[in-house]
């Protein structure tokens, strides 16, 4: 399998939250604003590239066994030290996607790849892996966050587009719009999958 | 036994591991979080009260504040940090006054308000609103609409916790109508109005010999049942203390700010 082949399986084929459904948590609960979604997928994507990177390296050294408490150790340590970074030298950076960091130490996403990709596979592929992954994730939670912010709100990215006479759908910005749209897009993107045989 | 040895051992390696990495960059990381804190801090500052040279972290109560100074040690500005119950949770907010007791910024800290309504208090032109208020003016502004909760969830919290902060930290700040001398009053009769739950509270106050002696309330608007209360107490307190400032009487208290208000508009006159 080709490296390039590695990042779009998980754009598209292998998508985190429609195909894999992982990370469903931070995906209901950021996804009401366009821009929430940006950041967490972005911030998801960091971590991710960098925590297959560090497992994909050490999946010699660690036993079968007690894999999955290493792996939490691992990220978890990597998590906090991005944010004691990011805090101290790109500050800007930090007030931007910090309120995510905290959010992504128990995003099964970078757990789920740490177990089914990083441990298995060399270390530039897992980096691949990483990215895709990553790159899926930030799709797709920016895309719901923007049809959330849109339905909700009438804004795009805060940008007011459906004029003054728009009434709001208000369940969108609530946890039980974010199930509805979530639950619709899987079914887009299922049959989307079913008609073209993709599968 | 030797295997469960080998797995904790190594379990034990890599937890070590991660303690000193993160030990480390906690220690690297700390003073320069710490620096850029207190730089951010006194360009706030500067920017909010420009007279500010010197500043200083206070604690009253469980409640901490930035004092900023003058270079003639003067308090020219506090900045504090102040919460209120919202509709989806707590929403916390940084107040910033200045040495004449007005509000110059209200920026949110977080909250927890439904995205495209209760968010909107983050807005540039609902947090204006403000600005420029002292404790004792109105708090009431132009709602967000859809938004009720909230609103008046801010209106309310601000001024309480405005309120909160100049007690704890900038007393002399409050600029609180003066107690009035009542020894240089000449005797006579005088009329006043105040306003309790609803306006229309009148006295009557006899001034002799540099005391009240006498308070009669003529006419109130506000439920019976509290206002008797207030009408039984307050006027009583009053004569006692020779104050138009005097404790409420408990379950009655607009009732009873409206009254002293009353008196002390009459005495005013």
């Amino acid at each position: 399998m080709s490296l390039l082949k590695e990042v779009t399986k998980g754009i598209f084929k292998e998508n985190p939250t429609f195909r894999l459904v992982l990370g469903t948590c931070p995906t209901l609960a950021v996804t009401t604003l366009a821009i929430n979604g940006l950041g967490m997928g972005l911030s998801t994507a960091a971590v991710l590239i960098a925590s297959n990177f560090v497992i994909s390296l050490l999946r010699k050294f660690i036993p079968d066994k007690i894999r999955i408490p290493a792996y939490i150790v691992i990220i978890a340590t990597f998590v906090t030290v991005v944010d004691m970074l990011l805090n101290a030298f790109t500050p800007e950076l930090h007030s931007a996607l910090g309120i995510f960091i905290p959010l992504i130490v128990v995003n099964c996403i970078i757990l789920g790849r740490a177990e089914a990709f990083a441990s298995k596979n060399p270390i530039v592929a897992s980096i691949a892996d990483g990215l895709g992954m990553g790159l899926g994730f930030t799709l797709s939670l920016t895309i719901m966050g923007a049809i959330r912010e849109i339905l909700a709100a009438g804004t795009i990215f805060g940008v007011g587009i459906m004029g003054a006479g728009y009434e709001p759908f208000q369940i969108f910005g609530s946890p039980a719009g974010g199930f509805l749209v979530y639950g619709l897009m899987m079914a887009l993107v299922n049959m989307f999958f079913k008609k073209f045989r993709l599968e | 036994m030797k295997e469960v040895l080998r797995l904790a051992v190594i379990l034990m390696v890599i937890c070590a591991v991660s303690a000193g990495v993160l030990a480390y960059t906690n220690d690297v990381t700390t003073k320069i979080i710490e620096e850029r804190i207190q730089k951010e801090k006194i360009e706030l500052l500067q920017r909010l009260f420009p007279a500010v040279t010197r500043f200083e972290d206070q604690e009253v109560d469980g409640r901490t504040a930035t004092l900023g100074y003058d270079d003639q040690d003067n308090l020219v500005g506090i900045l504090a940090e102040g919460k209120t119950n919202g509709y989806g949770g707590e929403i916390r907010f940084n107040l910033a006054i200045d040495g004449e007791g007005k509000l110059v910024s209200l920026t949110i800290i977080s909250h927890s308000e439904t995205a495209g309504l209760g968010s909107k208090i983050e807005d540039e032109a609902y947090r204006q609103q403000y600005v420029g208020k002292t404790v004792n003016d109105d708090f009431d502004v132009d709602n967000i609409s859809g938004a009720t909760i909230t609103s008046l969830a801010m209106e309310n919290g601000v001024q309480a916790e405005m309120e909160a902060i100049l007690l704890a930290f900038g007393g002399d700040l409050i600029q609180g109508p003066a107690e009035i001398d009542i020894t240089t009053i000449p005797d006579g009769v005088y009329t006043g109005e105040g306003k309790g739950l609803k306006p229309g509270i009148k006295v009557e106050v006899t001034v002799e010999g540099g005391k009240i002696t006498n308070i009669e309330v003529l006419a109130g608007e506000d439920t019976p049942e509290y206002f008797n209360q207030a009408k039984a107490q307050v006027p009583k307190r009053i004569i006692e203390e020779q104050s138009v400032q005097v404790d409420a009487a408990s379950g009655a208290t607009f009732s009873s700010k409206g009254i002293m208000e009353a008196v002390k508009n009459a005495l005013q006159q």
